[in-house]
């Protein structure tokens, strides 16, 4: 009984290292990506629609 | 931007894509900023205090026989050994005893401190420390599990094969 | 997609006007939204945590799912940024090092990640959440160099001299990458060898389908990341030479107005 507790609480503990790496990596992916194409938007201002080749305008 | 018209001569500040002048530049040539450059000699202690270390790393650990076999050079040096936990470690006070085997060779490791989650018979540790005054064993104070997924428990001959691919 | 002026409402999915997205990057986006959903559960639910072993780690496993391939996400993004540099070097032309400069920021991102998820993994199966062995060591130094190449890139205003010292750095940084690698190899480290060398029966089924599916995920992650990274280095390099363009302008003018006065 013990052990079987031990063991759960082993495995409780696993998963949170495992939920907190899967958060860093797609919450840093995620905010990075988002500044990125913030910057992007706001630095786009500053130059005209045809020196943005990737532009469909 | 080849296929792009030239648009140098617009008056909505078209942008010349062709190199400038370098005698255009030149004045700015000299000019720095200086936070980044704070920062870039910063990097640079940190990049010579990275490469002590490194020093320290490319001599990582010794293996259980080398340990043995260099015992009078080493003396009371701080070192870390590695081998593979023979048997059950048994706890004495404050501390834990255990056997780590590498290469035929088998050392005593008195370890105080706290122990990796997964320590136990037959997993490949590397401890920290140094030997005892009498050589006969070795006081650890860091123990870490050196985990090589190539060793399994229920093939014990796959230990000769971790001592042979260790070094 | 249609164009918008400033001055009309955007639909909800139409394009930014002043972004750095397109019609590629959006496709590719949409798509890799979908597959890192598909892995997240193949990752987490779907693959069996590690089994049988004196060293099982159990469900800890899957933070390799994610570990391998954002190390090898930086690999390739200093990779690319060493390539450009010696394409800048060879070529001069500005495209190249805006490449090589937007390649360095994403892959120090996927640095950052490498060593938080590598520490979380060597705390629970080494026992520490940081150790000076030789992978680790030659990693924190990888890091460090590439900040440094940002700061490089920060300290030089003349946008040629940037470029060339940038290529410069850019070249001498990628010596370490190999030696990152191969360091498991050449020292002994506390670190595992690299496990895609032999995959055979050390790591198995769902679990290989999950790392590999990471490490495709990591490199189209990369892709996208690069598209609007580049993008957004190649508007700030036009900006930044109409700006020069502009006040060397200014310049001449009050050059001229002065020798006028005289």
């Amino acid at each position: 009984m013990i052990a079987v507790l031990n063991a759960m609480v082993l495995a409780a503990s696993d998963w949170s290292y495992v939920a907190g790496a899967y958060i860093i990596v797609v919450g840093v992916l995620a905010t990075y990506s988002a500044a990125v194409i913030i910057r992007g938007r706001k630095v786009g201002k500053q130059l005209p629609a045809k020196d943005r080749r990737w532009s469909s305008e | 931007m080849s296929d792009q018209p030239d648009d140098r001569d617009l008056d909505d500040g078209g942008l010349d894509l062709t190199p400038r002048d370098v005698d255009v530049t030149a004045k700015r040539n000299g000019r720095r900023r200086w936070a980044p450059l704070a920062v870039l000699g910063a990097l640079g202690v940190v990049i010579v205090l990275i490469l002590i270390q490194a020093g320290d790393a490319s001599m990582y650990f010794k293996n259980a026989d080398e340990a043995v076999a260099e015992k009078e050079t080493l003396g009371s040096t701080k070192f870390r050994i590695q081998g593979t936990v023979l048997g059950k470690p048994v706890s004495e006070h404050d501390s834990v005893v255990f056997t780590i085997q590498h290469g035929g060779v088998s050392v005593v490791v008195r370890h105080t401190g706290s122990e990796p989650a997964l320590f136990k018979a037959g997993v490949p540790v590397v401890a920290e420390g140094r030997w005892n005054d009498s050589g006969t064993e070795f006081d650890s104070e860091k123990l870490l599990i050196k985990h090589d997924e190539n060793y399994k428990e229920e093939h014990p001959g796959r230990v000769e094969a971790d001592e042979s691919s260790g070094t | 997609m249609t164009s918008s002026t400033p001055g009309q409402r955007a639909g909800r999915f139409d394009m930014h006007p002043d972004g750095t997205a397109s019609h590629g990057s959006r496709v590719l986006g949409s798509i890799l939204l979908i597959a890192v959903a598909i892995f997240l559960i193949v990752a987490l639910v779907a693959s069996p945590p590690d089994g049988a072993g004196a060293d099982a780690m159990g469900d800890m496993v899957r933070i390799m799912y994610v570990h391998v391939p954002v190390a090898i996400a930086c690999y390739t993004a200093f990779m690319v940024t060493a390539f450009a540099s010696a394409m800048y070097l060879w070529k001069r032309t500005e495209g190249w090092d805006c490449l090589a400069a937007a390649s360095v920021e994403v892959g120090i991102v996927f640095t950052v990640l490498t060593l938080a998820t590598g520490s979380i993994w060597g705390h629970t199966a080494w026992g520490t959440w940081w150790e000076w062995d030789p992978r680790l060591t030659s990693t924190a130094l990888m890091f460090v160099m590439y900040l440094g190449y940002l700061a490089l890139r920060r300290a030089v205003v003349d946008p040629q001299s940037r470029a060339k010292q940038a290529a410069v750095l850019g070249l001498i940084s990628f010596i370490n990458v190999p030696i990152v690698h191969y360091s498991v190899d050449w020292w002994r480290s506390l670190h595992q060898t690299a496990t895609i060398g032999r995959l055979d029966p050390t790591i198995d089924g769902l679990k290989l389908f999950a790392l590999l599916f990471g490490m495709v995920l990591a490199l189209l992650l990369y892709a996208w990341l690069m598209l609007h990274r580049f993008r957004l280095q190649w508007v700030e390099t036009q900006v930044e030479a109409k700006g020069l363009d502009t006040a060397l302008a200014e310049r001449r003018a009050e050059a001229v107005a002065d020798g006028g006065v005289r």
